[in-house]
């Protein structure tokens, strides 16, 4: 049995768990194909992303995962306003889904580290170079930035 | 005699036709660069249009640097703001954006209230709106690459 489809198979046993209590949603896309899933989270508490609900969108090379690689991530497109998230693309910039993936990583380490980014961003390599000087330079603007793009991303899905 | 007088003319002519060639060559010149400056600054303007900055930008979407001046000329804000539209706020009117959150608190999230005026410049180029509306006196304050991140500046 592969090991996607092991994570699978405990997947919904762990997320009724406190501790992964603030993912709404983690599953494949078709039961018959866990190459593409899709995962809706809460936004870390005392962050601006605090109150909205994220979307992630994973792929995985069900040839090398885990051990040659791990998922390929992305956030909904034109929703994440952060130093580290392409804002037009969703791309991630996070060590673990690059140099530093090792197959003892699950689906869930993932969605972790990525909320963990989102409350505290990396500032040496940013994908989105305003984003990162507005963070750096006016940290309340930041917030209202974050907060107005994904006001928007929500109104735009009702 | 003659044909002192027949080698002055032939020489005249000689140096008039050599004048007259080089009067073409400096048109021709002339013109040629006319033309390769025109292509360049017609594919300048195609680059333009083409910039991945603004390729995507609804034609309709507007971003609004507030500066008292703005918000004298502008009565009613509710309307601006309803459509895709944002404000950011300059840090030495920030009690004008403070107003407006509580008066539009329907859509405050649009107003933007900044400290730092280079975070407003960062802004503007992250938000990509198609239009930018600020005020006149504003626009020598404007980072010059600002101008690629939206498709058109206006003055109110």
């Amino acid at each position: 049995m592969s090991r996607i489809v092991k994570e699978y198979m405990g997947l919904q046993k762990r997320l009724q768990t406190p501790e992964f209590s603030w993912i709404s949603f983690l599953a494949p896309v078709d039961d018959d194909d866990l190459s593409e899933w899709v995962c809706r989270f809460q936004g870390p508490s005392e962050s601006p992303f605090e109150g909205f609900e994220l979307g992630l969108n994973i792929t995985i090379d069900l040839e090398k995962y885990p051990i040659s690689g791990g998922p390929r991530v992305l956030f909904e497109p034109r929703t994440v306003a952060h130093p580290n998230v392409k804002w037009d693309t969703g791309e991630i910039c996070l060590d673990l889904l690059k140099d530093a993936w090792t197959p003892i990583y699950t689906l869930l380490d993932v969605v972790g580290a990525i909320r963990d980014l989102l409350a505290d961003p990396g500032l040496d390599s940013p994908l989105d170079l305003d984003i990162a000087q507005i963070y750096d330079a006016d940290y309340e603007a930041y917030v209202q930035i974050v907060r107005y793009r994904l006001e928007e991303a929500r109104l735009a899905r009702v | 005699m003659r044909g002192d007088k027949e080698t002055t003319n032939w020489l005249n002519k000689s140096l008039m036709k050599q004048a007259r060639q080089k009067k073409l060559s400096i048109i021709a010149v002339g013109v040629l660069s006319t033309v390769a400056v025109t292509v360049g600054y017609l594919l300048y303007l195609y680059r333009g249009q083409r910039n991945p900055n603004i390729r995507d930008v609804k034609p309709k979407s507007k971003c609004y640097v507030l500066t008292q001046d703005l918000f004298d000329k502008i009565e009613n804000w509710q309307e601006e703001l309803s459509k895709d539209s944002v404000m950011l706020v300059l840090p030495e009117v920030a009690h004008l954006g403070n107003h407006l959150k509580l008066q539009l608190s329907s859509i405050e999230h649009k107003i933007v209230i900044f400290n730092n005026s280079s975070a407003v410049w960062s802004a503007v180029r992250h938000l990509k709106k198609y239009e930018l509306v600020i005020s006149r006196d504003k626009t020598s304050d404007m980072p010059v690459d600002l101008r690629r991140y939206v498709g058109q500046i206006s003055h109110i």
